[in-house]
């Protein structure tokens, strides 16, 4: 950066401090960023058409402003998103963890109303939790082995797990979620957000106009930070939510403690 | 559909440029879900609204995503001044900032200082040192005389200098 020497060394090593950008941020967006733009596309709109969309955006976005927190049935918005929680067929989700500001494994999630989960970890290891039938599958993809063990059947299993305790809290949620004043553009859609707290960490929770929840941000304790990305009741294959093992892959037998 | 020519397609310059214009989100907010959203308002826009007579494709898009990452940073520090529970919250304020390294510790205060200046100069400044733009492509894209950059980037730095105060002494050798 040539321009840096117009500023006294101080200055010029907090800015040099903003230059990292994490490379895998980066791909991840221009990831979504093409799929976007291709869903995106579509005719330029009249000049006139514009210009009433943005002027009634704006005037929507100052009436909002100063009498959003006051309108009754803000509770009733968000008994929206939370019915979304409650009601998928599937969920799937994009979750990227970070600690202190530091990028940790991200992971993909699905979820189908049977309490079905499946987790991946990277392109290595996959996690599926089948509690309906009392089994855990990992798959190493590497290796292309499989581990299967067995735990307890349940009919609602995903309070029991600890990485998606937030899911079930969210599920039976009773406190007050508090409107955020300002709205987002998420992947392309207006979104609007609340911040509630459940079990312990403080979650902000974005849903288009529908209703539909968006993302998430958890805020855990000890700077650990959680961004979700959502997608609701898309078809999953089935082989993905399979706790059998997939064909090719060893089975190999758990590890005794 | 529009039919785009190559030089004109918001996909082909999403593929050539999307990386560089997330780098500047990046950059003005530290926060790669916030920056991915500038990312795709940027060129989302470009296809509801196609931009005349750009000189230099980088230089624009840079300047849009800067701008934009500009104007939530200054929202973003409007609400943690309006909610105390956003406060909390804070960059500048989170209990994790001792740990979390010098660098980042610097960053987090540029940008949070950045989001207490007046918007123009936040921009000018953010252009400048941030994302290497000459004097004049920042007049151009900001519709300001090159003199009136000038001297919105003399205000800013001096504010940055007060604002950062101890902690930009402590960083001078």
């Amino acid at each position: 950066m040539t321009h840096r020497q117009e500023l006294s060394a101080g200055l010029a090593a907090h800015v040099r401090s903003t230059d990292s950008v994490p490379a895998d941020a980066i791909d991840r967006a221009q990831a979504r960023l093409s799929a976007r733009l291709q869903q995106a596309r579509k005719p330029v709109r009249a000049p006139y058409r514009v210009w009433w969309a943005v002027t009634a955006t704006a005037v929507l976005a100052v009436v909002m402003m100063i009498a959003g927190p006051m309108i009754t049935g803000g509770g009733d918005a968000f008994a929206a998103v939370q019915a979304h929680f409650r009601h998928f067929t599937t969920l799937s989700m994009t979750i990227a963890q970070r600690l202190n500001g530091q990028a940790l494994q991200d992971t993909r999630t699905w979820i189908d109303a049977l309490g079905i989960v499946r987790t991946d970890v990277g392109e290595q290891l996959s996690v599926i939790v089948d509690a309906p039938r009392g089994r855990l599958l990992t798959l190493l993809h590497e290796p292309r082995q499989a581990v299967i063990a067995a735990i307890p059947k349940q009919d609602a299993p995903i309070g029991t797990d600890d990485a998606l305790q937030w899911l079930e809290d969210l599920r039976t949620f009773k406190g007050k979620a508090t409107p955020l004043p300002d709205s987002r553009v998420i992947d392309g859609r207006s979104a609007r957000g609340w911040t509630l707290k459940v079990g312990g960490s403080t979650l902000e929770l974005w849903a288009d106009d529908d209703g539909l929840p968006l993302a998430m941000r958890q805020h855990g304790s000890g700077g650990l930070e959680i961004d979700f990305r959502f997608e609701f009741d898309r078809p999953i294959p089935p082989e993905l939510l399979s706790s059998d093992p997939p064909p090719g892959y060893e089975l190999m037998a758990p590890d005794e403690d | 559909m529009p039919e785009f020519a190559v030089s004109d397609d918001p996909e082909a310059l999403a593929r050539q440029y999307g990386h560089l214009v997330f780098k500047a989100a990046y950059r003005v907010l530290g926060d790669a879900s916030l920056a991915e959203d500038v990312q795709q308002d940027v060129f989302l826009r470009l296809i509801e609204t196609w931009p005349e007579a750009v000189k230099s494709w980088p230089a624009y898009l840079s300047a849009a995503a800067a701008r934009a990452a500009i104007d939530v940073l200054r929202r973003q520090h409007r609400w943690w001044r309006l909610l105390p529970l956003w406060q909390m919250l804070a960059p500048t304020t989170t209990p994790s900032a001792e740990d979390a390294g010098l660098a980042r510790e610097q960053a987090q205060r540029l940008r949070a200082a950045i989001a207490r200046l007046p918007r123009r100069e936040a921009q000018c400044f953010g252009l400048r040192y941030q994302q290497d733009l000459d004097i004049g492509e920042i007049a151009q894209l900001l519709a300001m005389t090159e003199n009136n950059v000038n001297v919105s980037l003399h205000r800013a730095r001096r504010r940055l200098e007060a604002q950062l105060g101890d902690a930009i002494s402590e960083t001078t050798p």
